[in-house]
């Protein structure tokens, strides 16, 4: 398969039965897609687990492509629908307080603070904790976000907005305490 | 805590993103081994419905077969269930039909 082939070229040439084809998207994609997907799941095996049903996906409804925009943005569309059926089926997990690294939020490394926004967001609603990872970890535009889950722009600001309340108000509690559960 | 905290917050957990490198190791060999997969199965359910045609057509010529030999019984319970029907609907109207 031509490595210089267009992602277009590519979906009219897996449609014709090419399999290398589809092979040489997923090729190009997977890095983005399972980044996306490394903000929403807890494990390596959630991560590919996730990634895979989004290819799975994409490879289903290839047909329903049209060339209007980039294979990039129709892709990011079922990776975001896929990431939220999974973060909807997930039963919230706390995760207790004594799990994670010791230095407060904001003299933590980069790592920790990894795992410190992981802890913050277990308790927010799907909804929020998609926004949250589209919009802080991703690093996407309000527009973007909307366009990615069919949802109003004002609906992601206010999402946004509630999620990072909620999210302050966490990490604030988990700054003057050391121990213990919260 | 402000906004501005959290925010470095989420700078600095955006310059340690996930560790993805080694599930990008082989990925679309497994992708592509699950689609050959699920194209064997659904392949092999297509197959056995065309192997089953001739039984499904035994079948329909047996219940064709049954439903003639039948007819004639079904069809003189019909009539006399329309001669009740009219009875009945000149008894409740009082016309005759």
């Amino acid at each position: 398969m031509d490595a210089a082939a267009s992602d277009e070229t590519l979906v009219r040439s897996t449609l014709e039965g090419d399999e290398s084809a589809f092979a040489e998207l997923v090729r190009r994609h997977k890095g983005r897609i399972l980044a996306l997907c490394g903000n929403l799941a807890r494990c390596a095996a959630d991560i590919d687990d996730l990634a895979q049903e989004v290819f799975l996906r994409a490879w289903r409804n290839l047909r329903q492509f049209r060339a209007d925009a980039p294979f990039e943005h129709w892709l990011a569309r079922i990776a975001t629908r896929a990431c939220y059926d999974h973060i909807r089926r997930q039963k919230p997990e706390p995760i207790p307080i004594e799990d994670l690294p010791l230095p407060a939020p904001d003299d933590s490394n980069a790592s920790e603070a990894r795992d410190w926004i992981r802890w913050a967001m277990a308790k927010l609603s799907a909804e929020d904790r998609l926004v949250i990872a589209l919009l802080e970890l991703e690093e996407r535009s309000v527009r973007d976000v909307a366009a990615m889950t069919g949802w109003s722009e004002s609906n992601v600001k206010v999402r946004a907005f509630r999620a990072r309340q909620g999210m302050k108000a966490r990490l604030e509690s988990a700054m003057g305490k050391s121990k213990g559960t919260i | 805590m402000n906004d501005d905290q959290l925010d470095a917050i989420f700078a600095k957990a955006r310059s340690a993103p996930p560790e993805t490198g080694g599930l990008e190791f082989g990925f679309e060999t497994r992708l592509m081994a699950q689609i050959r997969g699920m194209q064997s199965e659904s392949e092999g359910w297509l197959g056995w419905s065309w192997r089953l045609t001739p039984w499904f057509a035994a079948l329909a010529v047996c219940v064709l077969g049954a439903g003639l030999l039948v007819l004639p019984e079904i069809e003189s319970v019909l009539d006399l269930g329309s001669e009740h029907y009219v009875a009945m609907v000149e008894y409740f109207t009082g016309e005759s039909l």
